[in-house]
């Protein structure tokens, strides 16, 4: 029987280690702009693919993989940094604009950075989910249990406010030239 | 479309393709300048969102799960399963997105080809639902095959549960609807209807001699499962 066979030659393991390389990086970058840190990043991706590792027999379809993911990330976060999302407009936004290696240092997208982190979650996350990984509104809204307008209004908001930060660099530069 | 509707479709969803929005584009000067400014502006956005990612990172993933489990086994069956992934990837091919019909008629193709017997454990069953935000809250009986799948663009579990001589195909899916919608094809007939979790379908063959009762059945295995807040 075919689904014998699969089941046979696809180890678990090796399941498991082209679900990390594929989907690890896009994990960690949304978990990133979840937590707002690094390390706490870094433990809410091991959580979800420990999660992961635990529950994979369960997934059979593998085109299910990445949502899957991205759910159990959510509500890892959900359920583990709920406190410490309250100290997210606490990162100092110095430290995080002066480590060049691990960000674009143009001045115009240092100042969307530190923006984005300015923002409400309710409009970074959509924008993340949409920006970075091409998920559509329906998903968006799917996800998050909302109308897709009421995710459609976010995504306006969220894009007039990092606009307006670039248009006030502009003429900051204007002023100073 | 007027400008300030194209606008407003800019700023929420500049990728979605929109014939009535490139004939606007292509007509106002003001606002194809606008739609250059929101191009250029995703471009900054997305460079400012790709934070790097610490090197050996899926490494470090993959060696934490092999520390928190048994020693790893050597790989021997690597590249066979990497053939394997290919042919399911070939047939999971077939599961494009059509009407939620149809969609769910894909995965009974599938199951058809991957229910074994035996029966699945209730934990099994539970890891399913968890992906839906669902979970048992009385047993579903007997149930024989279980996954985590994806149905019109979203996570759906996926049973197959037997109740005396009747086998039906349970699906959990999180899509919300206001009605019930009975749908039916040459081979299987189903029926969906609200849950709490969004959506219950139950599908039965056509060929039974017995014309079960779906809304019954639909509304049994509804009340035994339950909707989860995380
Ligand atoms: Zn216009
Ligand atoms: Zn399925």
């Amino acid at each position: 029987m075919p689904g014998k066979v699969y089941e046979d030659m696809a180890s678990k393991e090796a399941r498991y280690e082209n679900l990390v390389n594929a989907y690890s990086p896009w994990l960690y970058r949304y978990a990133y702009w979840l937590s707002g840190e690094k390390s706490a990043a870094e433990d809410l991706v091991q959580e979800t693919f420990l999660r992961a590792w635990r529950f994979l027999d369960s997934l059979k379809d593998e085109a299910a993989a990445k949502s899957w993911l991205t759910t159990i990330l959510r509500r890892e976060n959900a359920r583990l940094y709920e406190r410490k999302r309250l100290q997210y407009s606490d990162v100092d936004m110095d430290s995080i604009s002066s480590e060049t290696k691990d960000f674009d240092a143009r001045p115009e997208v240092s100042a969307l950075r530190i923006a984005l982190k300015g923002l409400q979650d309710k409009y970074r996350e959509p924008l993340v989910l949409q920006v970075l990984e091409g998920y559509t509104l329906n998903e968006i809204a799917q996800m998050f249990e909302l109308p897709s307008n009421t995710v459609a209004t976010r995504l306006h908001r969220a894009r007039q406010k990092l606009r307006a930060v670039l248009q006030g660099d502009e003429s900051e530069n204007r002023k100073r030239r | 479309m007027n400008c300030l509707e194209f606008r407003q479709l800019k700023l929420s969803d500049p990728y979605c393709i929109s014939e009535e929005a490139d004939l606007h584009q292509s007509g106002c000067s003001n606002c194809s300048k606008f739609e250059r400014e929101i191009r250029g502006l995703d471009d900054s956005i997305r460079s400012a969102l790709t934070v790097a990612v610490p090197e050996g990172f899926a490494a470090k993933v993959l060696l934490n799960q092999s520390l928190q489990s048994h020693p790893r086994r050597p790989k021997r069956w690597y590249w066979l399963s990497l053939a394997a992934s290919f042919l399911l990837a070939v047939i999971l091919y077939q599961f494009l997105p059509g009407t939620l019909e149809e969609d769910i008629f894909s995965h009974m193709e599938y199951e058809q080809v991957h229910d074994l017997p035996g029966d699945i454990s209730e934990e099994e069953v539970r890891k399913v639902l968890y992906a839906v935000r669902g979970d048992v809250d009385s047993t579903l009986g007997k149930v024989t095959f279980a996954s985590i799948c994806f149905v019109n663009n979203q996570l759906a579990a996926h049973f197959v549960v037997e109740d005396g001589d009747e086998r039906y195909t349970l699906m959990i899916i999180p899509k919300e609807i206001d009605h019930q919608l009975p749908f039916q094809n040459d081979r299987w007939r189903g029926l969906i209807i609200p849950h709490a979790t969004g959506s219950l379908a139950i599908i039965a063959g056509v060929q039974s001699e017995f014309t079960p009762d779906l809304l019954r059945v639909a509304e049994r295995y509804g009340d035994s499962i339950k909707r989860i807040t995380i």
